[in-house]
């Protein structure tokens, strides 16, 4: 599947930028190939353009923000957090007139994240009571782009079965490749899954959990958050809740922006944030360089791939995708064979 | 327009490089997408020809000059300044393979540099008499590759309202945004255009124009060489004459080679090259950091709806005329992948459908 071609992945809320990192100067995104630039408006409303200005195309967030407006660096002209353009300075009175205006997009906050959607959202950025709960601590992790799509990441996080190989330097056990089977139940958001998983505990672990053992288990509840973000709750037998939030949005068909932060039911005395970053930075490494390598194209079709029991959080993915696509008329778009491909680069 | 898609284009001179890089050896270029290489005979004689030797299709710019001949690298066949093959080393007897040719262009040095152009020229390598009159000296500026459209270079050159943003930190005034008026006039394959323009002054400019004033004011009168020439003669209230000629010659749809040089009629001792080269090369910066930003495939068609416009765009609307009228003069029709144009196309996000109305 090529998300950029999917025009009914435009009808989800994504993840695009830590809020407290968007403040007084705009900063550009791109989403599923369109490009945005990101500002808070007068009222400190976070608000998301069309990164192109509507009279010679220039790229707004090149530009600079006066009283919450966006302006334009090629003429000044400026742009309300609606898009509406406010001000034309070459016209007397900088009258802009009626009827200039850039496309802007659906752009809230949420979870301490700013979320768009390029069309009308099919559900609402689903609920994260823990966020709001002082009986949890946040710590922020990453923001960064990965090259690989929202699906390749979605699946590795339900996948229990990597665990043994891609994580064998950090928790996972080596000598005990057979996965414990997932079980799956419906969500509004998508699904849940649940598994008790041993894991190894190595000594950074040891003091991040409070368990002094050389092996634990965790307790997984994970809320897949259709499309490309998911809700990692684990429960280890101290009762310590670790909860990893990965929001991913689809900067294009290769590659995804990747938002993660922690909530925490323990205190920066029991476990400095720095610790909990160091070891969640090994784990994600060691995803991240499997998950690079991986086709960026995923078939949603089954028959594409092989399949093994634990994949079936993966399948059951793509089954809900295919299903969706089906429901708005669309067909799956996938790259070409490669005799077409070099056709086409040839021809362009 | 994706200029290398409207084969009219290739019947006009454009500048691509400086000669002294061609004395030093064969060199590739890519004017409209076609890989040309430029060559110095012994003779002198200056070649512009297809880089790409019939044999085996290698790149000949990659080769060397024997005499008056341009040999290629991998089995040593040599062509002379007409395109003819004239050697095939591996056929000792023979002056070459009749009949055998790599094509040709016109190619002319002028002002310094080698001026190609593709097909038959519909008009001449402008006339500037600066080049040979006495009292005026040339300096040659900036030779780059720009990721932009070079029409988006040549509408910057003839716009007045983007000064004061773009350059507000070198010579616009941002506190007073509304251009002053502009005159246009057409001729030939071009129009000149003039304007009195009011200017900071900056540190560097002070030396540079033996003024000490804040402000000056700039006394323009611009000509546009279809389609991606421009002179800019700027005189000062001194009598300082500043001509920037700017040449935005197309390498591609999506990216131009600028060729910059200019004429001035001081000294050295009274202004040094190397300043006035840095004070144009803030400047240029500054338009560079923004026309990279922008859409190459500018829309040529007003009521295409993917641009709005304003009065001072004026300059920028004739030459998008004017460049029309070319294209239906030659039977051709503009070649954009904008949606409207092509239906097949993917719709550009971000166009506005309603707008439909130009400001001016």
């Amino acid at each position: 599947m090529l998300v950029t071609h999917q025009k009914v992945l435009r009808r989800f809320w994504y993840p695009v930028i830590p809020a407290d990192r968007l403040t007084d100067a705009p900063a550009p995104f791109t989403l599923l190939g369109t490009k945005l630039v990101l500002f808070r408006d007068a009222a400190g409303k976070a608000s998301a353009l069309i990164d192109r200005c509507c009279h010679r195309t220039a790229k707004l967030s090149q530009g600079w923000l006066d009283s919450g407006n966006i302006v334009c660096p090629y003429h000044g002209w400026t742009y309300a957090g609606d898009g509406r353009c406010v001000r034309i300075p070459q016209r007397p009175g900088g009258d802009p007139g009626k009827g200039i205006a850039v496309e802007a997009f659906r752009c809230s906050e949420r979870h301490g994240v700013v979320w768009v959607a390029l069309e009308e959202p099919l559900r609402d950025i689903p609920d994260l009571p823990e966020y709001d709960d002082p009986a949890y601590r946040r710590v922020f992790e990453f923001y960064e782009p990965w090259q690989a799509p929202g699906l390749r990441i979605m699946e590795n996080s339900f996948d229990n079965a990597h665990f043994a190989f891609v994580h064998k330097a950090s928790f996972g056990i080596v000598d005990e490749p057979e996965p414990v089977q997932p079980r799956l139940e419906p969500h509004p958001a998508g699904f849940v899954m649940y598994a008790d998983v041993p894991v190894k505990n190595p000594e950074i672990q040891k003091a991040n959990l409070g368990i002094a053992s050389d092996r634990t288990i965790r307790q997984y509840e994970k809320t897949w958050w259709m499309p490309f973000s998911r809700k990692m709750k684990v429960t280890y037998p101290n009762g310590l809740v670790h909860i990893i939030m990965t929001l991913t949005a689809p900067i294009d068909d290769r590659q995804s922006q990747v938002i993660q932060f922690l909530l925490r039911s323990d205190s920066e005395a029991d476990a400095p944030a720095e610790n909990l970053i160091k070891f969640d930075r090994q784990v994600t490494h060691e995803d991240m360089t499997i998950l690079e390598a991986c086709d960026h194209d995923v078939p949603l079709s089954m028959t594409v791939e092989l399949h093994m029991p634990t994949d079936r959080p993966g399948l059951e993915m793509r089954r809900m995708l295919a299903k969706l696509l089906a429901e708005h008329g669309e067909a799956e778009v996938r790259r070409d064979g490669p005799v077409q491909q070099a056709l086409a680069s040839a021809a362009e | 327009m994706l200029n290398n898609r409207q084969p009219v284009l290739r019947r006009f001179w454009y500048p691509v490089m400086p000669v002294a890089m061609v004395d030093q050896g064969p060199q590739p270029f890519t004017l409209l997408g076609e890989k040309i290489v430029l060559w110095k005979d012994a003779a002198g004689r200056y070649s512009a020809m297809v880089d790409r030797c019939p044999h085996r299709s290698t790149a000949l710019s990659k080769g060397w000059v024997e005499g008056n001949a341009l040999v290629c690298p991998y089995h040593g066949w040599a062509y002379d300044s007409t395109g003819a093959c004239v050697r095939v080393p591996q056929r000792p007897d023979s002056n070459g393979l009749k009949g055998t040719a790599v094509r040709r262009f016109a190619c002319e040095a002028r002002y310094g540099h080698l001026w190609v152009a593709l097909g038959e020229p519909l008009a001449p390598i402008p006339d500037w008499s600066e080049e040979s009159e006495s009292g005026y000296r040339r300096i040659d500026q900036f030779y780059e590759r720009w990721n932009c459209a070079g029409f988006r270079l040549m509408e910057n050159s003839f716009d007045s309202a983007h000064i004061n943003f773009v350059h507000r930190n070198t010579f616009g005034d941002i506190k007073n945004p509304e251009p002053p008026p502009r005159t246009l006039e057409r001729f030939d394959y071009g129009f000149v255009s003039r304007a009195d323009l009011p200017v900071l002054n900056n540190e560097l400019q002070k030396k540079n124009l033996r003024d000490a004033s804040d402000t000056t004011v700039r006394h323009s009168t611009s000509h546009w060489y279809m389609p991606y020439v421009r002179r800019l003669h700027i005189r000062y209230p001194s009598g300082l004459d500043h001509i920037i000629i700017t040449a935005a010659t197309p390498i591609s749809d999506d990216s131009c080679q600028v060729v910059q040089f200019c004429f001035r009629n001081d000294t050295e001792e009274q202004a040094k090259a190397a300043d006035i080269i840095a004070f144009d090369r803030r400047v240029t910066e500054e338009d560079r950091e923004i026309l990279e930003g922008t859409d190459f495939d500018v829309p040529l068609d007003m009521h295409s709806s993917v641009e709005r416009h304003m009065p001072s765009d004026q300059p920028g609307l004739l030459m998008r005329r004017m460049l029309l009228e070319l294209l239906a003069a030659h039977g051709e029709t503009e070649q954009t992948r904008h949606y409207r144009f092509a239906p097949d196309a993917r719709p550009t996000h971000g166009v506005i459908p309603s707008a439909a109305r130009d400001l001016s």
